[in-house]
């Protein structure tokens, strides 16, 4: 390579190190984001009961929170097993149901004071969006994997409908974050990313000491 | 370059191994080897049975904000050199959708002793039955919280049976107050 084609390279090189650190990094956080959250407790839900006036359940990743003077405070639900990462709650009447991403499920029988834990939703990796009741006290999650009537009270649950089609931009996002293979594909991005990250950072460092030894 | 590729290898195996998975419905222990090791130098060991009635089990469905099932409860109890070594009690807990079966013993002062996982049926998070997230829960009392994140840390990738095993370190505390209040230690 001729002198400033080589220049032309190096300096290219060094000022796209900087956008790739970016990008890599995110990807990294990306696929691993219970590292960016640790520590918090972000609302993921809010429902008003539709019986008790001026109660509002509200969904947050460590369990299930409670206002009775429509929002003003929050308490914490004291349950035995609460759900993490709630991402549903449904009423109707005095039972309540709150369910986890994960499909993990609590159920309260009078107006919760008392929760059951039940067994979670067959969802082998998909995760809950939503969850509702009708007023006969039927059932239904929304969830990646389309929507699942619960019967029994939630213990046993069927796939209603197909599943909705990932969009482009969901597919991309597996991608960047090595999703697109699952949990266990997505660590070799994990590994594929931190290289990266090593190898710009070492490059970097071996260019600044020659460029020092000249 | 050697120092890169070791790194990097390093990496990956830390990786595959918190990627890690149990076998299902795995029966790690059974009840009599978990006693044995809980109550390790007994001289004497019994049993004591208790069913608690409508109103024990809805004291402790309102003390644990979670229903008591009905039926009978056993409590293994020890002596060595004539000195109550406690309780330990069987209870199943629903991890993200099957029972754990676990064996936790109470000391003679109330505080949580060794726990035991006897049968994981579960086909991921089998690695709570390792030494070093059961011996978090030593010591623990009622006046612990007991709470993922709080003052227990979760195993990676086995969040669910994580707590499953907490709830049931908390029912069995709970059961042993409700069967054997501090005024009297035999009822």
């Amino acid at each position: 390579m001729k002198m400033p084609a080589r220049h032309l390279h190096r300096w290219l090189g060094a000022l796209l190190l900087l956008p790739l650190l970016a990008v890599t990094a995110s990807g990294l956080l990306l696929g691993n984001p219970r590292w960016l959250d640790r520590g918090r407790d972000p609302v993921l839900r809010v429902v008003a009961d539709p019986v008790r006036p001026g109660v509002l359940w509200q969904g947050r990743a460590s369990g299930l929170w409670r206002s009775t003077d429509a929002g003003g405070a929050w308490r914490e639900v004291p349950m035995l097993s609460p759900p993490l990462d709630v991402a549903g709650v449904a009423v109707a009447g005095d039972t309540i149901w709150a369910a986890g991403a994960a499909g993990d499920l609590v159920v309260s029988r009078d107006g919760g004071g008392v929760w059951e834990s039940l067994p979670g939703l067959p969802l082998d990796g998909a995760r809950v969006r939503d969850l509702g009741a009708g007023p006969d006290g039927a059932l239904y999650a929304w969830t990646t994997r389309g929507l699942f009537a619960g019967a029994d009270g939630g213990r046993a649950w069927t796939a209603r409908g197909d599943a909705p089609a990932a969009t482009p931009t969901d597919r991309v996002r597996a991608l960047h974050t090595g999703w697109w293979l699952g949990p266990r594909g997505k660590l070799f991005n994990d590994v594929a990313a931190a290289a990266t990250i090593l190898l710009a950072v070492t490059g970097l460092l071996a260019w600044r000491r020659r460029n020092g030894r000249r | 370059m050697r120092t890169l590729c070791t790194c990097l290898l390093l990496a990956i195996a830390f990786m595959s191994a918190t990627a890690a998975t149990a076998a299902e419905h795995h029966v790690y222990q059974t009840l009599d080897e978990a006693l044995r090791e809980v109550f390790a130098g007994a001289d004497s060991t019994w049993t004591e049975n208790w069913t608690p009635d409508d109103d024990a089990r809805a004291a402790l469905a309102a003390q644990l904000a979670a229903p008591q099932p009905p039926g009978e409860i056993v409590f293994h109890r020890a002596r060595r050199d004539g000195r109550d070594l406690g309780w330990a009690v069987t209870t199943d807990e629903i991890g993200l959708h099957e029972p754990i079966t676990l064996l936790v013993s109470v000391t003679a002062g109330r505080e949580v002793g060794p726990v035991r996982v006897l049968v994981f049926r579960e086909s991921r998070g089998g690695e709570v039955r390792r030494k070093r997230f059961l011996e978090q829960f030593l010591g623990k009392s009622r006046a612990d919280p007991l709470r993922l994140t709080r003052d227990i840390d979760a195993v990676t990738g086995a969040t669910y049976s994580s707590r499953a095993v907490t709830a049931g370190v908390k029912r069995v505390l709970a059961l042993v107050d409700a069967r054997y209040p501090l005024a009297r230690s035999t009822p």
